[in-house]
């Protein structure tokens, strides 16, 4: 049966059954899920490794955080096998780190969650909208027996008006564009830090011995940090958009990843994060291969 | 303290008309580290090889900056001299102020000013090198033949013959290639067979040949002197240790109508088979897709005949692995089909052959004995056509190269039936007549002067079937030709009993699929690609991986064999030392800095990274990070590019050689003004 409507006591209620059979039978160590915050309403990530504190876990329409960034913190990785509460969009996140061999695909347990939409600040994110992970693949388990009507496809994506106004620009608006983005940042890395896909051990920002991207907030060395990055997010980046949700500066991150994401599609006809057995297409070589920006 | 010294060459006026090099080597006085600039005339030169080494010595270097040609010319003259002086080669460097500087411009002064600063980056940069030892690799003296047609026989016997072990493996049931079903060959006109079946004896005999014969090559890892090979050995269904290859199985086999490979479908054998009376090995395979006890589950009528009881229904493909420190790919050819022609029937007319199979009907082994007759009716034909480039030079056929060896066979081919059919009439139609080679101009013109072959310039547009009447009352069937004639300017239109085509040469199957394995490049048509086209004929791109016959493009016996013997003496030639040295620009990984991704492991052309696991003091598995082999690793630098968290870096081209060298082009003054913030830069 498909719906629209989620109860989400009924889905926090399972939430907490399955949390508590998993650490109870030893399958897992840990559980990363939702928990009270400062403000109730809005949980904030929560770790229970203890199977009677499994009533800590709460769920509702302000779980909004990708927790598949902590699996690969020094904290969290060596606690595995894990269990993990993931939306769709969280899943494919998940899938990513397996397809680069961040975590084993048998350590993780996911829990995965029929979503319809969260809300930030009460207003539905873009990445919400023509979801097509509305009902969560890829995971070891879907809570409930809700389907979504995912058939509900908005025809103009959110950003489609943003994407229609960098594409007529000419070269130099649209790089005078993104410095004017860049110049805002104040190098804070919240970016980085929420990243489920930057997990290196040294951030190129780091390195010291030459520094390729000059650390103080700066024109170029902003430019060299924002570029670099979505550069090496190509074709894995997920759109989680939580890099855009915690910029405190409002850097238009969500529109580079989105008009990033948007090229790969287009020209190797891949989607990040929907296939265990993918390849990132930046690392693979095709005969086939779109090779149209060679002129 | 580094102590540079550098020295700028005029190269005669090569240099000195463009740069002042007298100013270049002033402005590098100023350079915080160096401590002799001196120029001269002709570095190159020994005296001027002897100011160097003297520096070197009397000023105690610790780097030399040589500003002069290419370093493709003289890296390696400087770098020796170097090394005389008793400095570490790898400390000196070539500053490019010919190619990229003096022959590119006209104005000398800003020729000065661009010397000048390719000079001092190169300076900077000879400041972060440090001493580097070219790398060495053991080398297994046993080299992997792949294919036993004339190219594999010949190349594996002159390595077998040199003293070393080879391992030969050839996809077919026995070895000979195509040779072993040819008539004669041009331009001697001797028997194929006869001249080829003592070769292919002497390599099963050879106590230095190991050979696998219904064997394909699995997969090819490892790198130069130490390849790993594994090989499929296919079930033949025989055990060929016991088979005398008595060919009582063969005799009683009831499956009498399968197209024989060896006759190109001119000949029929049966389902238990020996390729052909002269097989290396000779012992039967059983055909199981043909097979009654295969198919239908009953049969085994070889088991019942067979003496020594070697049928071996249950028998399964074997894999077997070899160390080899060589590859020769000798895999060959096989020509297009005849459907590719709709204007010539599209292979439904039985008297249109194809080349190959005329060889069949011309030889004395083959299925008609030797006789020259029509597939349809077994009458001799009066009038034969023979089509040269066939598909071949025909872009709209997606083949615009030469097959080349067609013209001399078309010509073979029609003194052939001359020989045999004194009275009838052979047509060639050609584009050009291609007969370079020793004696191959003076045998078409016998073709042509001697045995009445009809050459006709021109193409054949259309083929069809008429059934006409004789003259004597009997309905005959004849293929009408029509073509044109265009030194005559006029069509033809011949009725003529039999047609060849000289269908064009392409690779043989799976020579795209074996290239991969192998990891060496091929072109569009899957034809291996050699080294360099003029001075690496017979090199592939992959250190170790050596090249034969048709592999590479079209090529006759006597090109093939003079190639397999190149082949086998570059192999000899790797033999001949007992480590492979190398140098020392290879990729290494920090495996601090390493997390594991394996993006280059994906891009790696080489497969020179491989996964290692890093373990904790109680033995357990913490993380695994990239490994490089130093053997494998051609210093591409891809893995580099992908790597985001830099844990790659290339010896002798590290970041900071390149950074320190980036660096010492003064900035770019506009993109200092739009600088907002303190940079510090890390000079």
């Amino acid at each position: 049966m498909t719906t629209t409507n989620i109860n989400y006591s009924d889905l926090q209620q399972e939430i907490r059954d399955l949390s508590k059979d998993l650490l109870e039978s030893k399958k897992v160590n840990i559980v990363i899920g939702y928990g009270a915050g400062p403000l109730n309403e809005k949980p904030i990530p929560t770790f229970i490794t203890n199977a009677a504190d499994v009533d800590r876990l709460l769920y509702n329409e302000h779980c909004y955080h990708n927790l598949s960034v902590y699996l690969t913190k020094a904290e969290i990785r060596p606690k595995a096998p894990w269990a993990i509460v993931v939306k769709g969009c969280d899943a494919r996140s998940i899938v990513g780190l397996v397809v680069e061999n961040q975590i084993k695909r048998e350590d993780v347990f996911t829990i995965g969650m029929p979503c319809n939409g969260v809300k930030i600040e009460g207003n539905l994110p873009s990445k919400c909208v023509n979801c097509t992970v509305k009902n969560p693949a890829n995971v070891s388990k879907v809570v409930s027996s809700i389907k979504i009507d995912s058939s509900a496809i908005i025809e103009q994506h959110p950003l489609h008006q943003d994407m229609e106004m960098l594409n007529k620009m000419s070269a130099e608006e649209r790089f005078q564009f993104w410095k004017n983005e860049f110049d805002r940042c104040i190098r804070c890395y919240a970016c980085r830090q929420i990243c489920p896909h930057c997990f290196c051990n040294t951030c190129i920002a780091e390195k010291s011995t030459p520094q390729w991207i000059s650390t103080t907030p700066g024109s170029r060395g902003n430019f060299a940090w924002n570029a670099i990055r979505a550069f090496h997010l190509v074709g894995r980046c997920v759109e989680c958009m939580e890099c855009s949700r915690s910029c405190p500066m409002g850097i238009r991150l969500d529109l580079l990843n989105h008009y990033l994401a948007e090229e790969v599609k287009n020209s190797y006809n891949f989607i990040s994060g929907m296939d265990f057995e993918q390849k990132p297409p930046l690392t693979t070589y095709n005969l086939k291969d779109n090779q149209d920006f060679i002129k | 303290m580094a102590r540079i010294g550098v020295f700028v060459c005029w190269c005669g006026e090569n240099i000195a008309r463009t740069v002042d090099v007298i100013r270049v080597a002033e402005a590098m006085k100023s350079i915080p580290g160096v401590i002799v600039s001196l120029d001269y005339k002709y570095m190159c030169s020994d005296p001027g090889q002897k100011i160097i080494k003297d520096a070197i010595v009397n000023e105690r270097l610790s780097g030399v900056v040589v500003a002069l040609c290419s370093p493709l010319m003289h890296e390696k003259t400087f770098r020796t001299a170097a090394k005389e002086a008793g400095l570490n080669p790898f400390l000196l460097e070539v500053a490019n102020i010919r190619e990229h500087c003096s022959w590119v411009h006209e104005d000398k002064e800003e020729g000065t000013k661009k010397a000048i600063e390719i000079t001092r980056s190169v300076v900077e940069r000879v400041k972060q090198n440090y001493e580097l030892q070219n790398i060495t690799v053991p080398i297994t003296n046993r080299a992997l033949v792949i294919g036993g047609g004339i190219a594999g026989i010949q190349a594996a016997l002159d390595i077998a013959n040199g003293g070393h072990q080879v391992i030969m493996v050839e996809r077919t049931p026995s070895i000979g290639g195509h040779m072993a079903g040819l008539s004669e060959t041009f331009p001697t006109l001797d028997c194929s067979q006869c001249i080829l079946t003592p070769r292919m004896v002497e390599v099963a005999r050879h106590p230095n040949i190991k050979l696998y014969t219904y064997s394909e090559v699995e997969s090819v890892h490892g790198f130069v002197g130490n390849f790993k090979i594994k090989i499929r050995k296919k079930a033949r269904s025989v055990d060929i240790n016991i088979c005398t290859g008595c060919g009582i199985c063969q005799e009683k086999c009831p499956q009498k109508k399968i197209p024989s490979e060896f006759e190109c479908g001119t000949g029929f054998r049966k389902a238990i088979y020996i390729p052909f009376p002269q097989a290396v090995p000779n012992k039967p395979v059983i055909d199981r897709e043909h097979c009654t006890y295969f198919t239908k589950g009953k049969c085994k009528l070889c088991e019942k005949v067979c003496g020594p009881k070697a049928i071996r229904y249950d028998q399964v493909d074997e894999y077997v692995e070899e160390d080899v420190g060589a590859i020769v790919v000798a895999t060959g050819y096989e020509v297009i089909n005849s459907d590719k022609f709709p204007e010539y029937g599209a292979g439904r007319f039985k008297d249109i052959i194809n080349g190959l199979q005329f060889e069949r009907l011309a030889s004395a082994s083959g299925p008609t004995e030797g006789k020259i007759v029509r597939p349809s009716d077994g009458k001799e034909p009066e009038t034969i056509v023979f089509i040269a480039c066939a598909g071949s030079r025909d872009p709209a056929k997606g083949i615009p190269y030469c097959s080349k060896i067609c013209c001399m066979y078309t010509a073979k081919h029609a003194m052939l039936y001359h020989h045999k059919i004194h009275h009838g009439k052979a047509y060639v139609f050609y584009m050009d007549i291609r007969s370079a080679g020793k004696g191959y101009d003076e045998f078409v013109r016998r073709a042509i002067e001697q045995d009445g072959a009809i050459y006709v310039r021109g193409r054949v547009s259309r083929i069809y079937e008429k059934t006409i009447n004789d003259g004597n009352g009997n309905e005959v069937k004849k293929l009408i030709v029509k073509g044109v004639d265009t030194l005559m300017n006029e069509t033809m239109e011949i009725e003529a009993d039999m047609v060849v085509l000289a269908t064009a040469v392409k690779p043989s199957p799976g020579a795209a699929q074996l290239a991969q394995k192998v990891g060496t490049p091929y072109n569009e048509y899957e034809f291996f690609s050699e080294a360099h086209p003029k001075l690496r004929p017979v090199e592939s791109n992959t250190a170790g991986v050596f090249l034969a016959g048709c592999t590479q493009s079209p090529k006759d016996i006597p090109e093939s064999v003079a190639d397999a013997s190149a082949a086998a003496s570059k192999v000899q030639i790797l033999f001949s030392k007992k480590e492979l040295e190398r140098d020392p620009y290879v990729s290494i990984v920090n495996a601090d800095k390493c997390f594991g991704c394996f993006s280059c492991e994906a891009v790696c052309p080489y497969r020179a990274i491989s996964r290692e696991e890093i373990k904790n003091r109680k033995g357990e598995v913490v993380r695994m990070v990239a490994q490089i082999n130093k053997g494998l690793c051609q210093g591409c630098g891809g893995c580099i590019s992908i790597c985001r968290a830099k844990a790659c870096d290339l010896i002798g081209y590290t970041d900071e050689q390149i950074w320190a060298q980036i660096h010492s082009y003064p900035a770019d003054e506009a993109e200092i003004e739009t600088e907002t913030g303190d940079e510090e830069e890390d000079k």
